[in-house]
């Protein structure tokens, strides 16, 4: 497939700011944690999938190793913030990010 | 370079000290540690340079302005080290081990020229964090404090890579100083172009985020008052340094040509977080919580230097960090060593403070003058310098900053009244003495803090 | 031109589809009341958004993307849910001021973004010929451990951060008893 073949990098922008915006109407609307990280994920895709389109856009590889950099991040803070998550449950009983508006008083 | 690897190592040997039983070596290992790396650095700052060190000069770059401000990192993570005794439950090797590791991406922060190391010495920071605010499993308060930092931090971190992208996009580059010269061959020759300007603006709210300014300083109170005392501390001196550092740097080398275009934002929103967390400061009750939104409020003065971006702004950020660091530390440890005792943290748990803890007293005395800017403490130094260094440009702001110090003047004297004029119910029988290490760096603390008051150009002339 | 114009339909034919999945899919992740769904919709998105990497000559990235989202992450988040019990509806519903208040807040996002990027690609550089091999593991791996070995190496001290951080958080308090004198 040459270069001429590929789809506009417009089209590609368009298509992550759309995937970008899902994701974070997501963390805006769903309450339940592990939801919520998956749209986060959701928009870490979106990036993803924008470097990539630039890279080949523009002819220039550093584009896809930032892209390994943040898969590399994506990995670690998930694993992170899953054990945060289990250690939350184990103290209440539910994930839900609003259960606790008590540290107000 | 040398020192990072020192710090890094040094975590690692503390990891395999933590499996003995042994744990009363843990803490002066980490106290040894940071202060050989802090040698180290000063070393490296005097020009002391290996050859394999210039090689990565496209990643990394460690000159003067970059090793004066891991001079303070360091600085300030010892003195945080020597401040809090730790607990019983929470003496454990992993604890001190990720503040060493959050450490090192803090100063990966502060000597980046890619956005790679910037994006990576941010997660390394920020992710320690994330686990060490949580660090008291059984409070539900640090649970919230881990849970909310966490989804808060992500989140920046995705609006943050999104500007990265766009910058990308429009320059072909990660290096910040290949944008900045991109930038002005565009600007020159046709104006900023949208994406760019989507780019900087996400680039800057997801910075924002992370040293919280306002609109984005909604997860700062709780998160500060959640997370454990030492953790605290950590959050409001070492990471916001570094966090205000790094977009210093970005800002001024790679965006510095465009800030016609990010100014006036930068600018109502730098007004914003002074009003914003000033204003809310006023009305809380517990101490804690009162120092998070002045932290919130300081965050706002540091903008002021981004928003200049000069040599002279650069300098002043040093003095203000360093004058602001080492008040913020002490302060949060008089908090943690008052709700220990009294298992509260309002501001009239510090009734009568004066007649039993002298030393205390007037260590906490010094630094709420500092954050204050009362003349004579670094904090005035601070302010001083900066704010004389943005009076040209920004003169309704810096007008605006001046009143709201006026007003920060109400919150912090409410504490130093209740420590040296009021009375508290009980008699000085309950005085327990306060750890040699932590009446060592209290008073290294207000040492320090009341000479860089009275010296401020030892200080300025290190950049 | 009603043959060049199949053509161009043609070529654009796997993107439409992948994108087809890829937004279906992600709208899916956010409204699926049950998580478990949620997982299953973003592991869709994250086949769709291979699929665009083989489109876009991004072959290694492609793989990856397989490996750690779909196979490693996505798993972790499966295998947490089901070790939770959370695979039941038990989300409240957040009130509708609210909802409508998030869902404007990121459709204002989009709208901003769309309006601003469009045409953005008149603004960038574009690659030459020699631009066609980047995408493949001999050509990102070369790169990756000159250019780029340094951020490599630093990846380590995240690792063992987040290591050390994951096993800190996870493991349980020492028992009254037996905590140590």
């Amino acid at each position: 497939m040459n270069a001429e073949s590929l789809t506009p990098v417009d089209q590609y922008i368009y298509l992550s700011s759309l995937l970008f915006c899902i994701g974070m109407a997501g963390v805006l609307l769903r309450r339940n944690a592990i939801v919520v990280l998956m749209c986060i994920e959701l928009m870490l895709n979106a990036v993803n999938l924008l470097f990539v389109s630039l890279s080949t856009y523009m002819g220039d590889a550093s584009g896809q190793i930032f892209v390994f950099f943040i898969m590399v991040v994506a990995a670690a803070e998930a694993s992170v913030g899953l054990a945060i998550l289990v250690m939350v449950y184990r103290n209440t009983r539910s994930t839900n990010i609003s259960f606790l508006d008590k540290i107000k008083n | 370079m040398k020192a990072l690897i020192l710090i890094f190592s040094g975590a690692i040997v503390l990891l395999f000290a933590g499996l003995g039983k042994n744990e009363r070596k843990l803490l002066p290992l980490v106290w040894l540690t940071l202060f050989l790396a802090l040698a180290m650095n000063g070393l490296e700052y005097f020009g002391w340079e290996l050859p394999w060190e210039q090689q990565w000069s496209s990643m990394l770059q460690f000159n003067k302005f970059s090793l004066a401000f891991n001079f303070l990192l360091i600085l300030l993570a010892l003195l945080g080290s020597m401040l809090f005794v730790p607990r019983l439950e929470d003496k454990g090797a992993d604890v001190f081990a990720l503040m060493l590791f959050s450490l090192c991406g803090g100063m990966l922060m502060t000597s980046f020229t890619s956005f790679f190391m910037l994006f990576l010495g941010l997660e390394i920071m920020s992710i320690p964090l994330y686990v060490l605010a949580g660090s008291r499993k059984e409070d539900l308060r640090s649970n919230e404090a881990a849970l909310k930092y966490y989804l808060m931090g992500s989140f920046a971190t995705g609006i943050l890579l999104f500007g990265v992208a766009m910058v990308y996009g429009t320059t072909g580059s990660f290096d910040i100083y290949e944008i900045g010269l991109r930038y002005t061959g565009a600007t020159m020759l046709t104006g900023m172009s949208p994406m760019a300007k989507i780019g900087i603006l996400m680039v800057m709210f997801g910075l924002l985020f992370k040293i919280a300014a306002a609109p984005f300083h909604f997860w700062a109170p709780d998160v500060y008052t959640g997370s454990p005392g030492r953790v605290t501390a950590f959050m409001a001196t070492v990471v916001k340094t570094a966090g205000v550092v790094a977009m210093f740097r970005l800002f001024a080398i790679s965006f510095g040509i465009a800030d016609n275009f990010w100014g006036p934002t930068l600018a109502i929103l730098a007004a914003l977080t002074m009003f914003v967390g000033n204003l809310s400061a006023l009305r809380q009750d517990s101490f804690k919580r009162m120092l998070a939104y002045s932290s919130v409020a300081h965050a706002g003065y540091l903008l002021l230097a981004i928003l200049v971006h000069n040599q002279n702004s650069g300098k002043a950020l040093l003095l203000y960090m360093t004058g602001y660091g080492l008040a913020a530390l002490s302060a949060f440890a008089l908090i943690h060593k008052v709700s220990r005792e009294q298992g509260r943290e309002d501001v009239s748990a510090f009734d009568g403070w004066a007649k039993r803890y002298p030393v205390e007293s007037f260590a906490l005395l010094i630094s709420l003058l500092s954050m204050t800017g009362i003349p004579g403490t670094a904090g005035f130094a601070g302010k001083y310098f900066l704010f004389s260094s943005a009076f040209e440009g920004y003169t309704w702001l810096i007008i605006f900053a001046l009143v709201l110090s006026a007003v920060s003047v109400a919150y912090y004297f409410r504490v130093i009244i209740a420590m040296y004029f009021r009375d508290s119910g009980n008699d000085a029988s309950s005085v327990e003495g306060s750890a040699m290490s932590v009446r060592l760096a209290l008073i290294i603390c207000t040492a320090l803090n009341i000479a860089a008051g009275i010296a401020p150009w030892f200080i300025l002339e290190r950049i | 031109m009603e043959d060049a114009g199949t053509t161009v339909m043609m070529n654009q034919l796997p993107f439409i589809i992948f994108s087809f999945i890829a937004i279906l899919m992600a709208l899916g992740t956010i409204t699926a009341r049950n998580p478990v769904y949620s997982v299953l919709c973003l592991i869709l998105t994250f086949f769709a958004l291979s699929g665009h990497y083989v489109l876009l000559n991004a072959q290694f990235i492609a793989v990856v993307n397989l490996i750690v989202y779909a196979g490693a992450i996505m798993v972790l988040f499966l295998f947490v849910l089901m070790l939770l019990n959370l695979n039941k509806e038990t989300e409240p519903v957040k009130s509708y001021l609210w909802q409508i208040s998030g869902a404007i807040a990121a459709g204002l996002v989009l709208v901003t973004l769309a309006g601003a990027l469009k045409g953005a690609s008149a603004y960038m550089v574009k690659g030459g010929p020699e631009a066609e091999g980047i995408g493949l593991v001999k050509n990102l791996g070369k790169i990756l451990f000159s250019d780029f070995v340094l951020p490599f190496e630093i990846s380590s001290i995240l690792f063992l951060a987040a290591m050390v951080g994951a096993v800190f958080i996870g493991k349980r308090e020492k028992q009254e008893g037996g905590a140590n004198s």
